[in-house]
């Protein structure tokens, strides 16, 4: 049945984002301010699970795309979403009933939540990707066939709608061109479609594990609990069983800068002796890979790094020499392993270190 | 110092003296710390610093001097070259080698026949003092050598003891035999993984004497005989066929190893170690399912009769074991019996069990599932197909915690946490007289309805993407993903066999689906036509609504007219309409209503 977010769940929302976000995805914690200024004491989001959906329902996607870091440093005003929506309404001659994610992996999965407040609409309980994935196009409801355009791009100061004459690939073209002139990033509404379309395209009940996910965090008790029951948490949802790879201390980060993106790698050495004693992990926005000597763990599956003894979750930007750290593994839902999903991410290409790396 | 891949690890200990030098070549892993604490003591008092180095050399070149020679080359001492010859020299003739001109002194230091570590002294004195200096350094030497010889002989012999204590502890937790094993003083020392099958009244023999197991006198008879039988055992009253095995070393008595054999009709079955589900193994996040798993969680921890209730495959029995797994019996057993499966005839042998002769066919004395559950949990599914009779014993049972066998006279108490569980309206059978009302309340303490899959339905994701990635991982197939007509048609389905008949479909298109895009080919046939009929029936319902929507938007700005069209007022007519106030402000905007 239908659910709500409350004022207080946000800050567990954001949390259980930022696991999901597997080190990307930005920083959950401006837009979670901006959510709570808006938001009020009685105020409530209702979230729609999968079974709820109404068929006939028009419904978009929202999300946030380009840099995360020029993002954080060119903060919202809250208002561009609903300019997002309102040009996408009036452009594309449609009402939209509900939102939904485009991605549940960071910022993105709290960008809908501060529409759906504004705008008195549902949330739908999922995401397209299931975590974060580095392009507008790697989603499961672009593999089930769904456009991306019509599409409304905001941002401060400047919008643009791009109309559904235009097949995905050139929206995405646009999109970023957009993007990439106006401060490096911009609010997105798209992949419009149907209740039914979205509902059988969706990964599902995502928002709601996020929940968990940051309740567990943030509540009182041995970190070991906690742990066992975030693992409770994963195995009850649509991801599976995971695996604690390692607990240790970073020996050694290097991290810079290609086509503004984050790219990098670390090693952790294990506090035990185990056969994971020394590992390898790179990054490219999110952690993508683990080699002990051979890969052992790499995108889609979910590679989380969590803090210690507070268990809260550690990016890409913030991993540092000498914290001590848990890295576990979460597999990603089928659908993110089968062939055609892999192809749509580009696993070759997308994810694997330049060879700018190699020679520094 | 030089890298070298192949070969064993070593240690080497240099001690810098004054004028010696002390180098301990390790050849093995084993006991380093024990020799070089040997060592260290025996030549401290000529220290004044020590180096630790590890290394990895190949001991057949035994390069080792070489290792060595980038820093001792500063003192220009050769000491490297004679490595080579010291070491299969020390090894053929067992003997301290000295070579004086070099100033080295070098003994080989023994387990056994093994050659565990080198131990070179290394002299830079130039003088006749040098002479008696290195006399008394040889003296030493050998001392160190014996006194490190000595101690690891000791510590080889422990440690093979306990390898051997090892060994012996898999095969008894191998072993398909009962076994125990009693120490020379009658001290039961331990026993096979098996002793607990026999072992009723489930007592700690081990640290016991064998007086606990059998009486004193059939003891010391089988200590004569070797092999006894009809044994009376003490842990289960039966007897049993006893053999004896003296272990001995040196001629002295060890320990004695015993052998039991229950005379067959005394032996109960052995309970198979259970895998039983646990509470945060049955899957849904729903708010229903969430609800029924708290409350059990609540109550598992007390002896109360639970009842669990719930249509056909919803997961009454995993219901059961997880109660169970969560009590505080979870370490005894859990024995399930379906009363529908069994015919009533076998019924009652089947649940209390039969004395030898009890009815035509019953060649030995059997125990029933009551007594196979003694200490832990009895899940008895399908309650409501009990006949009258067993209803009246079951009522019995349940009363006064005794069983009776069939065709005994004698009661045996048991102490059992009963969960029943039906998927019939047991409060209409109490009503037509087919079940009994005391039975029923007895029964009932504490009902736990289970929901069906269709109340649930925001579940039915979770449970396809676990039973794909396990039967995927089983039946050894790709990952699949599922087409949108099909998980329209697993969203809406009846699923009249709840999760059961879900796991069946998913099973089907599992193993039948070739490609990775399940689609509507490689479901059960009758699964497609059950939808078909399902639009249908929907698309017809769709029609009449939508010939309606006008009455919604009248009535809906009545009630705006009457309560307000403020933040309280649509509150009050959200509330009227009984649907949230987001819900409202959608309606509102999609009907155009400011």
């Amino acid at each position: 049945m239908p659910w709500k977010i409350t004022k207080e769940d946000i800050r567990f929302i954001s949390l259980g984002a930022r696991i999901l976000s597997c080190g990307g995805g930005g920083n959950t914690r401006s837009m979670e301010a901006l959510i709570l200024s808006v938001m009020k004491d009685d105020d409530v989001i209702e979230v729609i699970p999968i079974h709820v959906v109404r068929d006939d329902w028009w419904v978009t996607a929202i999300g946030i795309m380009g840099s995360t870091v020029l993002f954080n440093e060119d903060l919202p005003t809250g208002e561009e979403m609903e300019i997002g929506l309102s040009l996408y309404e009036k452009e594309y001659n449609k009402n939209v009933d509900a939102l939904i994610s485009i991605e549940i992996g960071g910022v993105n999965a709290l960008a809908p939540l501060l529409l759906a407040l504004k705008r008195r609409l549902p949330v739908i309980d999922g995401d397209g990707m299931g975590r974060a994935f580095p392009e507008l196009y790697m989603t499961t409801l672009h593999l089930n066939g769904i456009p991306l355009a019509p599409l409304s791009l905001v941002t401060q100061d400047n919008m643009k709608f791009i109309p559904s004459s235009y097949t995905s690939d050139q929206a995405v073209h646009e999109a970023k061109s957009f993007a990439n002139n106006n401060g490096g990033h911009s609010h997105v509404v798209g992949y419009g479609a149907s209740g039914d379309e979205i509902k059988t395209s969706m990964l599902s009940g995502t928002l709601y594990l996020a929940y968990r996910l940051g309740k567990i965090i943030t509540s009182y008790g041995d970190g070991i609990i906690r742990l066992k029951q975030i693992k409770n948490a994963f195995e009850n949802s649509i991801y599976g069983e995971l695996s604690l790879v390692i607990k240790g201390y970073v020996t050694e980060v290097s991290r810079w800068f290609e086509n503004e993106v984050i790219v990098g790698k670390l090693f952790i050495e294990s506090y035990t002796k185990q056969h994971n004693q020394k590992i390898e992990i790179q990054f490219m926005n999110e952690f993508f890979t683990i080699h002990n000597g051979e890969s052992i763990y790499r995108v889609p599956d979910l590679i989380v790094f969590l803090h210690i003894d507070s268990l809260e979750p550690i990016s890409v930007v913030d991993i540092q020499r000498a914290q001590s750290v848990i890295v576990l593994v979460i597999p990603a839902p089928n659908i993110l392993h089968t062939t055609d999903m892999l192809t749509l991410i580009h696993m070759k290409e997308s994810y694997q270190l330049l060879k700018k790396e190699e020679d520094q | 110092m030089r890298q070298y891949t192949n070969g064993t690890s070593r240690l080497f200990v240099i001690i810098t003296l004054i004028s010696v030098k002390v180098v301990i070549l390790l050849l093995s892993e084993l006991y380093k710390s024990e020799i070089t604490t040997i060592a260290i003591r025996f030549f401290r008092h000529y220290s004044c610093k020590i180096h630790i180095y590890f290394e990895n050399c190949d001991r057949q070149n035994s390069t080792f001097g070489v290792l060595i020679e980038e820093k001792l080359r500063k003192n220009r001492n050769p000491i490297g070259q004679l490595f080579k010859e010291s070491c299969s020299i020390c090894t053929d003739l067992c003997t301290l080698t000295k070579y004086p001109d070099e100033e080295i002194s070098m003994t080989p230091i023994r387990i056994a026949d093994q050659i565990v570590a080198y131990l070179v002294i290394q002299s830079g004195m130039k003088n006749e003092q040098r002479y008696e200096t290195l006399e008394l350094i040889d003296s030493q030497l050998d001392l160190c050598k014996s006194t490190i010889e000595i101690k690891l002989q000791s510590l080889e012999l422990e440690r093979l003891y306990h390898e051997t204590l090892d060994e012996l502890q898999i095969f008894l937790q191998t072993t398909s035999d009962v076994f125990v094993l009693i120490n020379k003083e009658d001290v039961i020392e331990t026993t096979s993984q098996t002793f607990s099958s026999i072992n009723e009244e489930r007592l700690n023999v081990v640290g016991l004497n064998i007086s606990t197991l059998m009486y004193s006198k059939d003891w010391e008879r089988l200590k004569k005989d070797k092999v006894i039988e009809e044994v009376e055992l003490l842990v289960n009253k039966g007897k049993a066929t006893v053999s004896l095995r003296t272990i001995k070393s040196n001629d002295v008595t060890i320990s004695y190893l015993i052998q039991i054999l229950m005379d067959k009709g005394t032996v109960k079955k052995p309970i198979a170690k259970q895998t039983l589900y646990s509470f945060q193994q049955i899957k849904g996040t729903s708010h229903s399912i969430q609800k029924t798993i708290e409350k059990a969680q609540r109550v598992a921890n007390s002896d109360s009769s639970i009842l669990l209730r719930g249509e056909s495959g919803t997961g009454k029995e995993i219901f059961a074991q997880a109660i169970h797994h969560g009590s505080n019996r979870s370490k005894r057993p859990f024995i399930a019996l379906n009363c529908a499966a069994i015919p009533e005839s076998l019924l009652e042998s089947e649940l209390f069990g039969h004395v030898k002769g009890a009815f035509t066919g019953s060649h030995t004395t059997r125990v029933g599932r009551f007594e196979l559950a003694n200490g832990g949990t009895l899940f008895l599914d399908e309650i409501g197909d009990l006949s009258p009779s067993l209803q009246a014993k079951l009522l019995r049972v349940v009363q006064e915690r005794r069983i009776e066998k069939v065709g005994d006279n004698q009661s045996t108490p048991v102490d059992v946490r009963i969960i029943t569980a039906t998927h019939q309206n047991l409060e209409q059978l109490v009503q037509v007289g087919k079940f009994r009302k005391d039975l029923y309340y007895r029964l009932n303490v504490i009902p736990i309805v289970i929901p069906p899959l269709r109340d649930r339905r925001e579940d039915i994701p979770i449970l396809i993407e676990y039973f794909m990635k396990n039967l995927s991982k089983q039946a050894g197939k790709k990952p699949k993903r599922i087409s949108k007509e099909v998980l329209e048609i697993l969203l809406n389905n009846n699923w009249s066999g709840n999760i059961r008949e879900l796991q069946n479909v998913v099973h089907h298109f599992v193993q039948l689906e070739i490609g990775e895009l399940v689609t509507q080919k490689s479901l059960p046939t009758y699964l497609k036509d059950e939808i078909q009929s399902q639009i249908q029936l929907q698309s017809n319902h769709k029609r009449i609504y939508r010939t309606q929507p006008n009455e919604n938007k009248e009535e809906i700005l009545r009630l705006l007219d009457e309560f307000g069209r403020d933040t309280i007022g649509k509150k009050r007519v959200a509330k009227s309409l009984n649907i949230s106030l987001p819900t409202l402000y959608r309606k509102l905007n999609k009907l155009r209503i400011k």
